[in-house]
């Protein structure tokens, strides 16, 4: 795998930095490296936040990156922030029902209705994890086994259905209707 | 270990051996609770607050206790009269709540009480920028109060050091009787990243020197010995704390003698003891023509430079200092002597390249790589630099 430096922003309340310190978390757990750094728009209530998350098989130097080579946005105003930050042949997935995408060359786009999933699931909160399957699924960042661990270790409650929403999001991922 | 302390030891609250994925700042609070931190005194600020946030909610479940003041002034203070009663303290606070805090360290250091404050450097000066990096008090660490004393001034590059140093600033300032500052920054305190939490009994952690003589005897500044041991309020010694200039029974004096006897005492316990306390670590410098000096954060990105310039064929190393107070001047030496050019690295105007000048100005060159606070310099910039002095 070596290094991926994956960006994920969204609204305040999307679950951005859990999905971010899930899958550093289940890096670390798998016996790899991780780090992040999250930021947040100085709005105290409507603002966005950010996860930055490097997942590496050595140890990694320096935790910041300006450049991601896979962003996920859950918002408009997040995505348009972030896309032009893309390295080329970069990834972005963005949550299908509320972004418009742009045309931008040399990144591939995806997206995901990770909203809509999550509703039909009955947790609408859960979205954030149809995103962390989709893109697991979709990109191989870590083993299944170590993410759902990753989702163990963090989620406090409901996790049976957090772990559902995810593999929902795998399926996907594999072009499955969940 | 006082039995005072062990009572207040709950080891099955403690922070369980194991790996984690965890924020800087609450590695650190993790860290002071296993070194027998039962008592924060403390003033929100931003970039520490995880800290006392953690410490308010920890603290109570190990039976220990958090007070949050009117002020950085009374927090650190308060230290020093837990420390006297016997209860390992410290607090947390950044920039501007470091500067209230000047008057309380010398105090400290002047009534040799061993308290622990992390400072989370963000930018300065004044209230600067609240949310974001700097490592402008370098300086102030060593100089904030007035008078001649000595303090320790740990580095912490990562959040494993974060929860290490953190230990190792309880061990050092109770070893020393000495306030010791955990100099970080705004991107090592709050970044999250792996933390390995060793097994107990491979965290050595040290307690007061217990008086040997009987009450009656007992001198508490007795300069028969460097450190003095440590009677705490209470325990049946005699004994008078003043900030004051004062003779062994701890009364104040304006006799020169005294003045000498104690003020040297105070600087040297931690400068005959430098080579013990001051730690550094070095990357890549056994053949390097020239040597990077950076530290916190900056070291993260400079390891970087370091390894991309080696990519190109440079021979350039970094010497990370772990210790800002006292500094590891020693571990430089043998790179001077070979002739190599120093660059030092750091998120201000030009601090610490000022003690590696005061070792080493007129025997080689030293270059300095200022950086203004809020961002940290990206191995490109300082690749770039590197390129201009390695080509100069």
């Amino acid at each position: 795998m070596g290094e991926l430096k994956l960006r994920i922003i969204g609204a305040g309340g999307h679950g951005i930095l859990l999905a971010g310190s899930i899958i550093g978390t289940a890096s670390i757990l798998s016996g790899r490296d991780a780090v992040m750094t999250v930021a947040y728009s100085p709005a105290q209530r409507g603002g966005w936040s950010r996860a930055d998350v490097i997942v590496s098989d050595e140890r990694i130097d320096f935790p910041i990156f300006d450049n991601p080579d896979v962003l996920i946005a859950t918002t408009q105003e997040t995505y348009d922030l972030e896309v032009d930050n893309v390295v080329q042949e970069g990834y972005v997935i963005y949550e299908k029902d509320l972004v418009t995408p742009r045309n931008v060359p040399y990144i591939k786009q995806v997206p995901i209705p990770a909203f809509e999933t999550a509703i039909k699931l009955g947790f609408r909160i859960s979205a954030n994890m149809v995103i962390l399957g989709f893109a697991n699924e979709l990109l191989k960042i870590l083993p299944h086994d170590a993410m759902i661990n990753g989702i163990k270790a963090r989620v406090k409650r409901k996790l049976d259905i957090n772990v559902k929403a995810y593999e929902s999001g795998v399926m996907l991922a594999r072009g499955v209707e969940p | 270990m006082s039995e005072r302390i062990s009572l207040l030891r709950a080891e099955e609250a403690l922070l369980r051996p194991g790996v984690y994925f965890m924020q800087g700042n609450i590695a650190a609070a993790e860290a002071a609770l296993l070194a027998g931190c039962r008592f924060f005194a403390g003033y929100p600020i931003t970039p520490s607050n995880e800290i006392a946030e953690h410490m308010s909610r920890r603290l109570p479940q190990v039976g220990g206790y958090f007070i949050q003041f009117e002020d950085e002034i009374a927090s650190v203070i308060a230290l020093s009269g837990a420390a006297y009663a016997g209860v390992k303290s410290m607090t947390a606070t950044s920039g501007p709540g470091f500067s209230l805090m000047q008057e309380g360290i010398g105090m400290a250091a002047m009534i040799e009480a061993p308290i622990v404050i992390i400072n989370v450097q963000r930018g300065g000066p004044s209230t600067g920028l609240p949310t974001l990096v700097g490592q402008g008090d370098i300086m102030q660490a060593k100089w904030g109060s007035h008078g001649d004393y000595e303090i320790v001034a740990y580095l912490p590059s990562s959040v494993q050091e974060m929860f290490d140093l953190t230990i190792q600033a309880f061990n050092t300032a109770w070893a020393y009787r000495v306030p010791v500052i955990v100099l970080t920054d705004q991107r090592v305190g709050q970044m999250i990243e792996k933390l390995n939490v060793p097994d107990y009994n491979e965290i050595p952690i040290v307690g007061r020197r217990v008086p040997e003589e009987p009450p009656e005897e007992f001198l508490p500044f007795n300069s028969k010995y460097l450190i003095p041991p440590m009677a705490f309020a209470g325990e049946g010694y005699r004994f008078h704390v003043t900030t004051l200039t004062h003779d062994e029974r701890g009364y104040p004096s304006t006799s020169h003698k005294v003045s000498t006897k104690l003020v040297t005492r105070l600087i040297r316990k931690i400068r005959d003891n430098e080579k013990a306390i001051g730690r550094y670590d070095s990357v890549s410098t056994d053949d390097a023509d020239l040597v990077i000096v950076a530290y916190g954060i900056t070291s993260r990105s400079a390891l970087k430079a370091v390894k991309e310039a080696r990519r190109e064929g440079l021979k350039v190393g970094l010497f990370r200092p772990i210790t800002a107070w006292p500094f590891p001047y020693w571990g430089l030496k043998e790179a001077v002597d070979r002739g190599a050019d120093i660059l030092v690295v750091e998120i201000n105007m030009g601090q610490m390249v000022r003690v590696v000048r005061e070792h080493f100005a007129n025997i080689v060159n030293i270059h300095s790589m200022t950086w203004a606070p809020g961002e940290v310099p990206r191995p490109h910039d300082i690749l770039m630099k590197i390129k201009e002095v390695y080509e100069r």
